[in-house]
């Protein structure tokens, strides 16, 4: 569990801080914080992360949705997305891309852990 | 906004020329044939009618001389037999008394003279012995000298004759016209005694076809078989003992009438003529002048002509008037045309005007709708932005209490950011179902107030209702407290439990929110007072907003019931 770290993703640097401060609270290590995909991919691949948290709204014109494709692809790592719309369209895209979980705004502490914890158990 | 669309109406085709009408459709055309056609049918009659009264005319004509020449016979035959009466009358009378008593006797010829004067006509009765010398005459007692033996009717009676005409002659006493009929008398014996002569005065005849009247250089005359001129009105035309030849056609006694067109030997004149061949060696005849005749049906012909002339200017005149008006009204149509253009066009332009205004209302509406869900979504953001700081901020305090109470910020918070959120997901971006509204509100206090963890469930039962913001809000914020409050105090260590919260639309068009748990019930007194206190004010303050009343029961629980009345944006 304490072996590799935890990509976090999200372009908002308070709500950024917010999640990193969950994760460290729960034991984690945090490899970095990227606010867009060419910064998400480029720490997923000088980290290789056991996890990424994904927001799927995100600077610039690709979204949080792509990014983890990307590294999904190139590395298998399980996306938990974290999304602020249940907009059925949002829903229906983020399901396509193998999510490990989503998560819906506001997030709560203890929905955050039990979801973390079941997925790094799932190893 | 409803999107309303101007519909296209079928528009006149700009410059399209409508069909031009067949040349038998063409009023102009119509009116022209009918101008002309009633132009040939005027002057056609007009010919017609002349050309057959022509001919009738000179049909009358000859009827009319065919006429005057029966008559002329039954005056010609009266006359001449009476006159002959007379000589017959003269020579029975010589005989009974003797020719010799005759011409000495005063009384026996003042009888004889008698006898002359008794008939008109007759000028002279004379008596001429077989030598050819007057014996005695009417006009005067006793013999004349000389001696008429060369004279033809003297002739034509010795040579046996019993009847003669003479020519016509002028008297020698009177001078006066006349001309001779004459028949023989015998001695006892039987042979040739002399003749008796009476004069018939040419005047009789001509005063009595003057009375005819058959108009201007019309002719009327009586002649003899042989041609000699008896009598002629008007006499002007002849010299005496002019002689017609060839007027007797006919052998004795046979066809008797003949009429034809043609010239007499007196003039140029061109006469419809009847010629009438008698018993008595005698013709008479009547004619009248081809152009006299012809008079009366020129007249009529002018007549005709001027009526038709009329009725050929009143067709022109009305032809005139109908072809101005048929120019008034194609110039009419084609103004009424040109206006239809126009017309068109503006409406044209204006559908254009409309679409485009249309189309850039429809623009600004999308713009605003943009803005506004840029606004929500900004709004929701920001309250997730103050919620993660409150987030930071909670984990570094220190007391359980300042916890509880940033805990309770947030919970209102999130409320807040989700009405925003229900905001942007909104078709017209101003109202949206409570029920899903509530039912997503309890999903979150169910986590944010640590109910799951402790096995309490909050559930969600509402009315599809629209609510707006301003509604949502208040309503929000006060089923956050209510459940938040029951979380805290109605449940004891970790049994469970249920918090149900509903909102329902009553009958009498009021609002009934439900918040009822079935805990162990509310302790006024609690050890949370401080905090409990501020939700109790907030509660009141916002029951109050919504004029609402609350009313709090125990019913297996707490039960907590708002009502309200409706909000009045709410279909």
């Amino acid at each position: 569990m304490s072996d590799g770290c935890v990509l976090v993703v999200e372009d908002d640097v308070l709500i950024a801080l917010d999640l990193v401060e969950y994760l460290e609270e729960f034991g984690q290590r945090v490899c970095g914080t990227a606010a867009s995909v060419d910064q998400a991919i480029a720490l997923a691949d000088e980290h290789r992360p056991k996890l990424v948290l994904m927001d799927v709204r995100l600077k610039g014109q690709r979204d949080g949705v792509d990014a983890a494709t990307e590294i999904y692809n190139r590395y298998r790592t399980p996306v938990i997305f974290i999304t602020g719309s249940r907009e059925p369209q949002t829903v229906r895209r983020i399901q396509e891309d193998h999510p490990a979980a989503v998560l819906f705004k506001p997030i709560y502490s203890h929905e955050l852990k039990r979801v973390l914890e079941e997925i790094l158990a799932r190893g | 906004m409803p999107e309303s669309e101007i519909r296209e109406e079928p528009t006149v085709e700009a410059g399209r020329e409508p069909q031009r009408p067949r040349l038998w459709q063409e009023p102009r055309a119509i009116l022209m044939a009918l101008v002309v056609a009633s132009s040939v049918i005027v002057a056609a009659a007009w010919g017609i009618v002349g050309f057959s009264d022509y001919w009738e005319t000179l049909d009358e004509a000859k009827t009319q001389t065919r006429n005057i020449a029966s008559l002329l016979e039954e005056h010609a035959l009266r006359t001449i037999e009476a006159s002959d009466l007379a000589v017959l009358r003269v020579r029975d009378y010589a005989a009974t008394v003797g020719m010799a008593t005759l011409v000495s006797s005063q009384t026996a010829w003042r009888r004889f003279a008698d006898m002359a004067q008794n008939l008109p006509q007759l000028g002279s009765l004379w008596i001429i012995d077989a030598e050819g010398r007057v014996v005695t005459s009417s006009l005067q007692q006793g013999p004349l000298p000389g001696s008429y033996a060369d004279r033809d009717y003297f002739k034509a009676h010795r040579g046996g004759a019993s009847f003669f005409v003479g020519e016509r002659l002028v008297g020698r006493a009177t001078g006066k016209p006349f001309f001779s009929i004459s028949r023989p008398y015998w001695s006892p014996d039987g042979s040739f005694a002399g003749i008796v002569v009476a004069a018939i005065h040419v005047e009789y005849f001509t005063n009595f076809y003057r009375t005819l009247n058959l108009g201007p250089r019309s002719v009327v005359g009586i002649f003899r078989r042989d041609g000699a001129v008896l009598a002629l009105e008007p006499g002007s035309l002849v010299a005496p003992g002019t002689r017609f030849a060839g007027l007797s056609q006919a052998p004795q006694a046979m066809t008797r009438s003949r009429t034809f067109v043609g010239r007499l030997p007196v003039d140029d004149v061109e006469r419809i003529v009847t010629v009438r061949e008698l018993e008595a060696p005698l013709i008479v005849s009547a004619s009248i002048s081809r152009q006299a005749a012809l008079d009366d049906w020129r007249a009529r012909l002018l007549r005709n002509g001027m009526f038709a002339a009329a009725a050929l200017l009143a067709i022109g005149g009305l032809a005139v008037l109908g072809f101005r008006s048929l120019g008034r009204e194609a110039r009419a149509s084609l103004a009424l045309r040109h206006a239809k253009d126009e017309l068109a066009e503006r409406v044209e332009q204006r559908t254009g005007q409309l679409r485009e205004s249309n189309a850039s209302l429809r623009e600004t509406v999308r713009h605003r709708d943009l803005l506004l869900q840029e606004v929500y979504h900004r709004v929701k953001n920001n309250l997730q932005l103050l919620d993660s700081v409150l987030s930071i901020q909670s984990r570094r305090l220190t007391t359980p209490e300042a916890g509880s109470v940033v805990a309770d910020f947030r919970r209102r918070i999130q409320a807040l950011g989700l009405v925003h959120g229900q905001l942007m997901k909104a078709q017209d971006l101003a109202t949206f179902p409570v029920s899903a509204f509530l039912s997503e509100l309890c999903e979150n206090l169910e986590k944010s107030s640590g109910a799951a963890e402790r096995g309490i469930a909050i559930e969600s039962a509402s009315d599809d209702m629209p609510v707006n913001l301003d509604f949502a809000i208040p309503v929000g914020l006060l089923v956050t407290e209510l459940v938040s409050n029951a979380v805290k105090h109605a449940f004891s260590g970790a049994d469970g439990g249920r918090v149900r919260v509903s909102l329902r639309h009553r009958s009498d068009d009021r609002i009934i929110l439900t918040v009822a748990d079935d805990g162990l019930g509310f302790p006024r007194d609690g050890v949370d007072r401080e905090t409990s206190s501020i939700g109790m004010r907030i509660i009141d303050g916002l029951v109050a907003q919504l004029e609402g009343q609350m009313d709090i029961r125990m019913e297996g629980g707490t039960v907590v019931q708002i009502t309200m009345p409706k909000p009045e944006f709410a279909k």
